[in-house]
């Protein structure tokens, strides 16, 4: 190391500076993982197995599918000529039903669209799964190995960070992927896709990616253990995917567009005829019917874009407060707010539109199978969509809270350095104020959008119920209940009691109402019902009770009657219980301010 | 303390862990070229201190100037400035030791091309690791690893250096380099601060010293005024006498003023003694009239660890 023997180090030239964020490709974390991960010994492999899987699926799925349609056209020839020998035959219905509906004749090029599927699939798993996991787990071990912080000292601006990791730590991914792309150009090509139709689904696809990557890379950040952070971001996407969708069935079809799948079955032309048909009855979809908001009529592709754009742009925000600080909290007080208010405006302006077209009920699937004249919404769905929608108001206040809330140290050090500049406390909108006039702003306008959905979908032609606005209060006060105490726990004792709090008084009554539910047999559960009001998240729920009326069959009557019985019981209790923390809150409030300005 | 530019210049710091203070309105100030010690017993506070110099930890409250720009509102420039070596180096398991050092110089706006190679070279000549140029980072030992985050901080010609325990895991001769390297850049105009817990290695390396202590600075400036600051008056002298003359030469001492604790043998007569130096030609003068035989006169001080071990025991005692 002597400099004396070896000659001194040169003087380092003025005006150094990092690239700009907006040179990925002259990015140093970017190159960091192009070098690490694009190994030839680790990529060749991963390289083979996708060329393998995609040339398979690309040669051999058109041929599948050319000889499952051959079969059809020639079961059904098989099928004519026997009728033609045996002319008494047509008197059967089912032949008769057959012979009505001849298997349409495939093109070659509908062959060759049979191969974009499982393309597709294979590239979602790519990206998806395999990218998404890799963004949580490996932002988890740079934080692990300490490179994280190695990096927070380089004078690179945190977007050029957060865009590094982004698009650095999937690059693997990125790379399989593009192996993958010349089958489906092919495919596309001799399918003779139109642009119109592979463009928006490949659009929606890369909206998607973003959106999977930044939620991993929340992950990762957030997360210590790299195992749980690839088992949380493949958890999430399972669930943006999978359950979050079914949303939709219960008055929240905007939760839809957070996939790839509305815009598929818009554009479908990169599928084959049939199957398309399928999917849409299905799914309910009905192609150009455009997606309704407030007053205004939106493409998929569009309303896609806006929802799953203000996501990324929110998960982004998330990622780049860390890199800029890393005890900042995920999100800035207003912006969790406005996120609040903007998720509900999504929900309200998406599903109201649909309560008249009868496309929002869950049972309305059912009218694409039998005569639509005979179906009309029951009032229990009506009640259980807005019991969905309250307990995802409910989550959607705690989730908020959590991310908002300081902990006690942070406060304390907020209060210390306000002190010191001669403040009486920390700024309204710092991350080390107290977020409870944020949690009451939330519950107020959660308790106000619920009851404007839960009014608009009462008192629609299907019911002409009015619940009144005294809905407002009912279920203001039972999220009130649920999220004020919670918060204050959170902000008086940290993240274990309410944890703690959430698990035995949220989750083990459902789950106890439930086994009573299965120990009921065939008689109504009412007892279950009762039960389960012990909980805020089932008291959501059942507050709804307060806006149906007592109409319907006998058990619904006695279900009704039980859900105002527990409600009843049980709110007072929950109350009564929420003033401690409260009380306890406030008392934490002034043992600061005595504590800071007493010199402890 | 004022606040005029300075390469590192920390006013009122305060660092909080919930009810802990881990820095307490510490003030420091560090000239550039100048090698600035920072010692105490654990939890002292220095770690902290060094976070919030590294931008890495958000202070209570506090203004940090690093060659005059504001740590916190300014981050990005201040960066540019401050070179930092964390006590345990980290390094990724999947890169190569110049890909390392090429992916920093890059972060640091050294574009790609010569420049950026010759660099890279060179910041692995200085710490002797160019025959590990294409070894894994993984496959490096401690103290090889410590000399890579050292060639890190070094890419970008910092003028602020923090050093963080820096020659732990290394070789006694490393060791020795990593001291010479120190003292060429502080004589190039580099500030630097750097903690250890060897402390005969910041004697031989710094100029000046921060002793902290409970979050607190107990003491800072030049080394000798730091001694005298934290009550070190003490000396040791050491009188050599010949022809067993020690009996003679301790009964004497014993009489004089400032002298206490004499002992004596092997042709040597050992006593504490707290005056200054015209006390000290005094005493000299005194034993030689005495008919002493001075064959040689030496002062002794307390180390750096005896002083350390005092002010520890002295803190204790006081919490006790």
């Amino acid at each position: 190391m002597g400099m004396n023997e070896r000659g001194d180090l040169k003087e380092v030239p003025g005006g150094l500076r990092p690239p700009a964020w907006w040179m990925l490709w002259a990015n140093p974390v970017f190159l960091r993982y192009v070098r690490a991960r694009l190994r030839a010994s680790a990529l060749g492999v991963s390289v083979l197995i996708t060329v393998i899987v995609s040339a398979f699926s690309f040669l051999f799925m058109p041929l599948v599918f050319e000889r499952v349609e051959e079969g059809k056209i020639k079961s059904f020839r098989e099928l004519q000529q026997y009728v033609a020998r045996n002319p008494r035959q047509l008197t059967e219905p089912v032949i008769q039903a057959v012979l009505q509906n001849p298997p349409r004749v495939q093109t070659p090029e509908m062959y060759q669209r049979m191969a974009l599927l499982p393309l597709l699939v294979i590239q979602g798993v790519i990206l998806f799964v395999l990218g998404t996991g890799q963004v949580a787990g490996g932002m988890t071990a740079e934080a692990d190995e300490g490179m994280v912080d190695y990096q927070r000292l380089t004078p690179m601006r945190p977007v050029a960070k957060a865009m590094g990791y982004l698009f650095g730590l999937p690059v693997r991914e990125y790379v399989m992927f593009a192996v993958t792309l010349p089958f489906s150009g092919m495919a596309i090509w001799r399918g003779g896709v139109a642009f119109a139709d592979w463009g928006p689904v490949a659009l929606v696809f890369a909206t998607s990616v973003l959106l999977y990557h930044l939620t991993g890379l929340v992950a990762g950040t957030v997360l210590k253990n790299r195992r749980w952070s690839f088992l949380l971001a493949m958890g999430l996407v399972f669930l943006l995917y999978s359950l979050v969708p079914q949303g939709a069935r219960f008055g929240l079809p905007f939760l839809r567009y957070v996939t790839l799948w509305p815009v598929a079955m818009e554009h479908a032309g990169m599928f084959p005829r049939d199957q398309v048909e399928a999917w849409r009855l299905a799914s309910g979809h009905t192609p150009g019917a455009g997606v309704p908001f407030f007053g205004v009529s939106f493409s998929p592709l569009v309303f896609t874009l806006v929802v799953q754009g203000s996501l990324i742009l929110t998960l982004f925000v998330m990622v780049w407060r860390k890199w800029r600080r890393a005890e900042a909290h995920l999100l800035s007080k207003p912006w969790a707010a406005v996120l609040f208010l903007w998720l509900h405006t999504l929900v309200i302006g998406n599903a109201l539109p649909l309560v008249a077209t009868d496309n929002l009920f869950p049972s309305s699937g059912f009218k694409r199978y039998i005569v639509r004249q005979m179906w009309r919404p029951r009032m229990d769905e009506a009640v259980v969509m807005c019991g969905f929608y309250g307990v995802l108001t409910m989550l959607m206040v705690v989730l908020i809270a959590i991310m908002i809330t300081p902990t006690q140290d942070t406060q304390e050090r907020g209060y210390r350095r306000a002190v010191k500049a001669g403040r009486r406390g920390a700024p309204v909108l710092a991350d080390e104020s107290s977020a409870f006039l944020w949690v009451v702003f939330m519950v107020v306008t959660g308790a106000v959008a619920w009851a404007w959905f839960t009014r608009a979908l009462m008192g629609s032609p299907w019911f002409r119920s009015d619940p009144g606005w005294t809905a407002v209060v009912w279920f203001g006060v039972v999220l009130g209940v649920a999220a004020l105490p919670f918060h204050a726990l959170l902000e008086t004792r940290g993240a274990r009691w309410p944890f703690l709090v959430t698990v035995f008084g949220g989750v083990v009554p459902v789950l106890a109402a439930l086994v009573v539910a299965a120990a009921a047999r065939r008689e109504t559960p009412v007892n279950a019902v009762w039960v389960a009001g012990a909980s805020p998240v089932a008291l959501a729920a059942l507050a709804v009770e307060h806006v149906s009326a007592e109409t319907g069959p006998v058990r619904a009557q006695r279900l009704h009657a039980a859900a105002g019985s527990s409600l009843r019981t049980w709110l007072p209790v929950q109350a009564a219980l929420a003033v401690l923390p409260l009380v306890g809150l406030r008392r934490h409030w002034r043992r600061r301010r005595a504590g800071v300005i007493g010199g402890e | 303390m004022s606040c005029e530019p300075a390469a590192v210049e920390i006013c009122d710091l305060r660092v909080d862990y919930g009810r802990f203070v881990a820095v307490n309105d510490v003030s420091l100030r560090v000239e550039a070229g100048e090698v600035c010690g920072l010692v105490g017993p654990n939890g002292a506070g220095k770690t902290s201190t060094f976070k919030v110099l590294a931008t890495l930890l958000h202070p209570t409250y506090g203004e940090v100037r690093l060659s005059g720009h504001d740590l916190f509102e300014d981050p990005e420039m201040a960066r540019r400035e401050l070179g930092y070596m964390p006590d345990f180096a980290p390094v990724p398991s999947d890169l190569k030791a110049w890909e390392f050092l090429d992916m920093f110089a890059h972060a640091y706006g050294w574009r790609r091309g010569r420049w950026r190679r010759e660099r890279v070279a060179e910041c692995l000549e200085e710490v002797q690791l160019t025959e590990k140029r294409e070894a894994w980072c993984r496959s490096l030992s401690r103290g090889q690893m410590q000399r890579l985050c050292l060639a890190k901080t070094l890419l970008h010609g910092p003028r602020v250096m923090i050093l963080d325990e820096p020659a732990s895991g290394m070789d006694p001769l490393s060791r020795r380099e990593l001291r010479l390297t120190v003292q060429r850049l502080a004589a190039r105009g580099v500030a630097v601060i750097v903690s250890s817990h060897i402390l005969g290695e910041l004697a031989d390396m710094c100029t000046s010293l921060c002793v902290m202590q409970g979050g607190r600075v107990l003491a800072s400036g030049p080394v000798e005024e730091v001694r005298l600051a934290l009550g070190d008056t003490k000396r040791t002298l050491v009188v050599g006498v010949s022809g067993g003359d020690e009996r003679k030469a301790a009964g004497m001492l014993e009489g004089l003023g400032g002298v206490e604790e004499v002992r004596c043998g092997d042709g040597e007569v050992v006593a504490g003694f707290s005056g200054g130096e015209e006390e000290q030609v005094g005493l000299l003068r005194e034993l030689v009239a005495g008919g002493v035989r001075v064959r040689s006169l030496r002062e002794e001080t307390s180390s750096f660890e005896e002083l350390l071990v005092r002010i520890a025991g002295a803190t204790r005692d006081g919490h006790e």
